[in-house]
């Protein structure tokens, strides 16, 4: 597991680049390797089978950036959440018991999941919007793994995954985006309805099955068949910058219109967030999500964007827990979280 | 509202959407009871069937929208892989396959998941090293010039003359055979 330390620092991917619309990017490619049973219905020893064969091709890889590896069936449920909570492993993880691993890099935005829906899962995690660099990024790792694993593919259906939704190229591209002036305005309803004319998705912040917690929501393409990665990662990209151009227009108009309203709403939530004595974790996230937004309106000044996000991280109960070491029930961690979110805001002024 | 929420939210559900017009009906959300109802939700739980009418507001509250491609199907004769013994009724309740020959064994039932899902049923995207020198070489063409046909609409004149570089290296004779 990571140590406290680093639970506590920000990964160091997430910098500066991030916007106050565009959040940060995700890229993953799934792959399975060709002869072995999917994790569907994998034995556990075909389970270390897979771990062992991706982990020795990984650390084959010349430089390989993959500096740190954990057996994540082993780690305790908490530090699970904590790498849920840093967008590192799937929900899916969290009550898998049967062996599983990840490889992380050090700055924590290149990581290789094994043993998930799929064996393979090679993941490129940056700030922004960058969905090319995310792509050729993986895309490389991709390459050099084939080198000496053999993945399975059909030459009709590309690369077979566990779920006929991935199959093909076996690519998902997420957009992690902030969208309160379109939610606070009523336009959200349009962004969706455009996003799936488009074959597109749109998620809460942890993806499928996730909450819509605090204005952040997930755009990723639904179709990964009968189109090259270029052209998925492009019409993305394209789409993001719509959305992205469509909240700065809301927000432009938010401002015109009812500059009290919104003022009066950011006073507010800066007064919870310095005088609350309990705060539950969806409540914080709200909250630091209206402040995000006042940043991003140029109404509040500190603190920058990564800080904020990193603070978004950090009062999620995975991260709690192993912050405050040990087992702390809901009501003990909602007590703790408005000195850490003090703590956290006075630090950074 | 909670537990209604769990209920949604599992890898078993499936989203589809109706074509409002399309179809002449019109159905009310059945969690506001006011807007017209533009998501279908399925459930598969034991093998039975439960549904739910959703507008698109309420749905993205929920954050389903766009989950998953329709992927009820007819209750059809259960084949089983004989490679990995999954029948179809245990992919269809669960959304995955147990191993790469369940794409030949569910052939005729996944060709429809494809169109709904991907609009689409082959493969346009990167192959591996391993397949016969001739047919990637092939396949490499095909990609490259989707990707110069891309770099070119968007005017990146650089990357289109580097795909251009590799598209002549490619079908130079010699190189086929590499
Ligand atoms: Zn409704
Ligand atoms: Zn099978």
């Amino acid at each position: 597991m990571l140590p406290v330390g680093e639970i506590e620092k920000p990964p160091a991917w997430m910098d500066n680049r991030t916007g106050p619309v565009v959040v940060s990017t995700r890229v993953r490619l799934a792959r399975n390797l060709h002869g072995a049973m999917f994790t569907t219905v994998a034995s556990v020893e075909e389970r270390l089978r897979v771990v062992t064969t991706v982990e020795s091709a990984a650390s084959a890889i010349p430089a390989s950036r993959y500096s740190r590896s954990f057996r994540t069936d082993v780690l305790s449920r908490s530090d699970r959440q904590a790498l849920h909570e840093r967008h590192l492993v799937p929900k899916t993880l969290l009550d898998e018991d049967k062996p599983s691993a990840l490889l992380l890099s050090q700055d924590e935005g290149d990581a290789i999941v094994i043993n998930e829906e799929d064996h393979v899962r090679l993941q490129a995690l940056r700030p922004g919007l960058a969905a090319e660099e995310a792509w050729d990024a993986v895309d490389a790792v991709d390459d050099l793994l084939d080198g000496s694993v053999e993945f399975a593919f059909d030459s009709e259906l590309g690369y077979l995954t566990a779920c006929p939704t991935n199959v093909g190229t076996g690519l998902r591209v997420s957009v992690m985006m902030h969208l309160p002036a379109l939610v606070i305005s009523g336009r959200f309803a349009n962004v969706t309805a455009a996003v799936i004319q488009g074959g597109f998705t749109v998620r809460g912040m942890h993806g499928e099955g996730s909450d819509p917690a605090g204005y952040f929501f997930q755009v990723s393409n639904q179709r990964t068949l009968g189109r090259s990665e270029g052209h998925i990662v492009g019409e993305l990209a394209e789409l993001v910058a719509q959305i992205e151009a469509y909240e700065t227009r809301s927000r432009k108009k938010l401002m015109d219109k009812e500059p009290l309203m919104l003022k009066d709403r950011i006073s507010r939530c800066r007064a919870v967030l310095d005088s609350a004595a309990v705060m539950g974790s969806t409540e914080a996230i709200g909250l630091l999500s209206i402040l995000r937004f006042g940043i991003g309106m140029g109404l509040v000044q500190e603190p920058a964007l990564a800080s904020l996000d990193h603070l978004i991280m950090l009062v999620q109960p995975g991260h709690m827990q192993t912050i405050f070491g040990g087992s702390l029930s809901e009501t003990e961690r909602d007590a703790r979280r408005p000195e850490l979110v003090r703590k956290h805001l006075a630090a950074v002024n | 509202m909670n537990t209604l929420k769990s209920w949604y939210l599992t890898k078993h559900s499936a989203v589809s959407l109706y074509n409002a017009r399309g179809k002449g009906r019109t159905v009310k959300c059945q969690q506001c009871h006011q807007r017209e109802a533009r998501v279908h939700l399925t459930e598969i739980k034991n093998g039975q069937k439960q549904e739910l009418d959703l507008c698109e507001e309420c749905a993205s509250h929920m954050g389903l929208v766009g989950t998953l491609a329709e992927t009820t199907v007819p209750e059809a004769e259960n084949t089983t892989c004989p490679i990995c013994g999954i029948s179809l009724k245990d992919f269809v309740a669960a959304g995955r396959l147990g191993c790469e020959n369940c794409y030949a064994a569910f052939r005729d039932h996944l060709g429809s998941i494809f169109l709904k899902n991907h609009s689409a049923s082959t493969h346009k995207g990167k192959n591996p090293a391993r397949m016969n020198a001739p047919e990637r070489t092939r396949r490499m063409l095909q990609y490259l010039h989707l990707e110069l046909d891309r770099a070119v609409a968007r005017e990146d004149f650089e990357k289109a003359a580097s795909l251009r570089d590799r598209i002549t290296e490619l079908e130079t004779p010699d190189a086929a055979g590499r």
